[in-house]
């Protein structure tokens, strides 16, 4: 029972620490917690087609490439501020799945703060080495209208 | 320095100059709404997206409400989506299916040809002999080419094949050749004029600004390209190759964005066409990209994107394409964003009234850095509501309004 509860708390932090360094886009170290065979993908749906979408779905090679061009883009330089809530764990030995919610402020260069994005992540992680990676990451948005759009993972 | 001075008209063809005010001013806009949108036909949706008798889409056309549906006899329609009773909207949802449509304030109910089939407690119009065959819901005119499912607010234009003429062509094979589904549609309320959207999706110049772009167009930054811009007529444009056209994927880092590729085209192929006033069709390959522009204000923009492909492929194909897909468009798309900072920042500079003038002087052989297309679009933009692009505020004639 406590072993569950740290490892839990283990992987809490993992989804605390990785939104952090989103918003200080440390997406180097953001990288490193996805296992090597893991994927990224963001997800909406539409009403007005009556299905699901998949607004970004990369490996982690993907990932990586997309990562190193961020700096060449001309871009949304607004500053970001996830918060996460993780709801359900579900954990079996070196695997867990997890849900959490969040939602991520941004203010602009002006200092005007709004929500900008608000859903949930559905993570499958993998224990390896004695730490917690990010196998799949799904970002399931409500959001479905984001201005500006963006070109750094959320 | 004095602002006044960035107002003298610059020494070029007139022909080759815009005023900016052309983006700023409310009356252009409404003379536009009126001149341009209520006379146009204008795309509002694919055919797949009512692929059964009684589904229906909603949107907004030259500013008005209108539903569209596929009838009982598999016959697609329009209408203003506006109850003959008091006015109130038909149908509230983006989309569905329906047997008729009720309206949900009195509960009027048309059906699917739009006929007024039913009037809530007839007998209280019994002694004013209310005749609700004359009530039906206001159709649109609408037409079909490839799929794609246009309307016109004006009895008067021409058909929607006289008024596309052959810039259609090249995009007959890719589209209507094989069953399409409808994959992606997201939309943005973008802070711009409407027209700086469609400039951004017609002008090639602004390649350079993508840094997917520079690494996979080479000829973005050079002299020579395969791709040729293409005049049609009515403003229309288009850009693509009479053969070798290859967007160098490999180049960029990029593979695997090519398979499944869609009927008459060649693998990495490219071929887009700007029909005026608003719309873009893009396609790469294996998925097709539809923009469609709703002017909100003159500042304002809601623009909607679909994205498109063959219906019946792979799951590796589907992903593959997904991937071209949103790794150039979509709202996490590397290319989207930087567009819509541009037009954004663009517009509102604008709004500064420092600088009067746009330039539109690139004369290259039709090359895609050419601003010949920009100048056929002003051309007919001009024409259409009576102005003069580079001296709005002066009649065809030169009388000042």
């Amino acid at each position: 029972m406590i072993g569950s509860i740290i490892e839990q708390e283990s992987i809490f932090k993992l989804i605390r620490q990785t939104a952090s360094w989103l918003d200080e886009e440390k997406l180097d170290l953001w990288l490193k917690s996805f296992s090597n065979d893991s994927h990224y993908e963001i997800k909406a749906s539409s009403p007005e087609i009556g299905s699901e979408m998949s607004w970004w779905y990369s490996d982690k090679a993907e990932l990586e490439k997309i990562i190193e061009e961020i700096p060449d883009h001309v871009r949304d330089k607004a500053k970001r501020l996830h918060l996460v809530t993780p709801i359900s764990t579900q954990i079996k030995e070196t695997r867990a799945s997890v849900i959490t919610h969040f939602s991520i402020f941004r203010t602009a260069t002006d200092g005007r703060s709004s929500l900008y994005v608000t859903g949930r992540y559905k993570d499958d992680v993998i224990k390896e080495n004695g730490r917690w990676f990010y196998q799949t990451r799904t970002v399931l948005l409500d959001t479905r209208i984001i201005e500006p759009f963006t070109h750094l993972p959320l | 320095m004095n602002v006044e001075n960035f107002n003298e008209f610059p020494d070029l063809p007139s022909t080759h100059v815009l005023d900016n005010r052309i983006y700023t001013n409310q009356e252009i806009f409404e003379l536009e709404q009126k001149d341009i949108f209520q006379s146009s036909w204008l795309f509002v949706c694919h055919e797949s997206e009512l692929p059964k008798p009684g589904c229906f889409r909603t949107t907004l056309a030259a500013g008005k409400p209108i539903v569209i549906v596929r009838g009982d006899d598999g016959k697609i329609r329009s209408f203003y989506n506006i109850c003959r009773h008091r006015s109130s909207p038909v149908v509230r949802a983006d989309t569905g299916r329906a047997k008729e449509f009720q309206c949900f304030y009195h509960l009027w109910t048309y059906n699917l040809q739009g006929n007024c089939t039913g009037v809530t407690k007839p007998d209280g119009y019994k002694s004013v002999k209310l005749d609700k065959n004359k009530l039906g819901l206001i159709p649109i005119r609408t037409d079909l080419i490839a799929g794609l499912v246009f309307v016109c607010l004006n009895g008067d234009t021409n058909s929607l094949c006289d008024y596309l003429g052959d810039i259609i062509e090249p995009i007959i094979d890719p589209l209507n050749s094989a069953e399409l589904e409808v994959f992606h549609f997201h939309r943005a309320d973008v802070q711009t004029n409407w027209k700086l959207w469609q400039d951004n999706n017609s002008e090639r110049y602004h390649s350079m600004l993508h840094v997917i772009n520079r690494k996979t167009q080479p000829w973005v930054k050079g002299k020579k390209s395969p791709m040729k811009l293409r005049i049609g007529m009515n403003g229309h444009s288009g850009y693509w190759s009479d053969g070798a056209a290859e967007v160098d994927y490999a180049a960029g880092g990029y593979s695997g964005v090519s398979t499944g590729i869609l009927p008459g085209l060649k693998e990495n192929e490219m071929r887009v066409i700007n029909l005026f006033p608003d719309t873009m069709v893009n396609i790469r390959s294996n998925v097709i990209r539809i923009d469609r522009m709703v002017p909100v204000s003159v500042g304002l923009t809601r623009v909607e994107w679909w994205g498109l492909g063959l219906k019946t492929v792979s799951e590796k194909t589907r992903m593959e394409r997904l991937k071209h897909h949103n790794m150039f468009w979509g709202p996490t798309g590397r290319n989207l964003g930087e567009d819509v900072i541009a037009v954004e920042e663009q517009w509102a500079a604008m709004n500064s009234e420092v600088v009067r003038y746009s330039i539109l002087a690139r004369e290259e052989d039709l090359n895609p850095t050419d601003d010949a297309n920009l100048r056929a679009y002003y051309k007919e933009w001009g024409r259409r509501i009576g102005r003069q692009p580079h001296a709005p505020f002066e009649t065809i004639n030169g009388d000042k309004y």
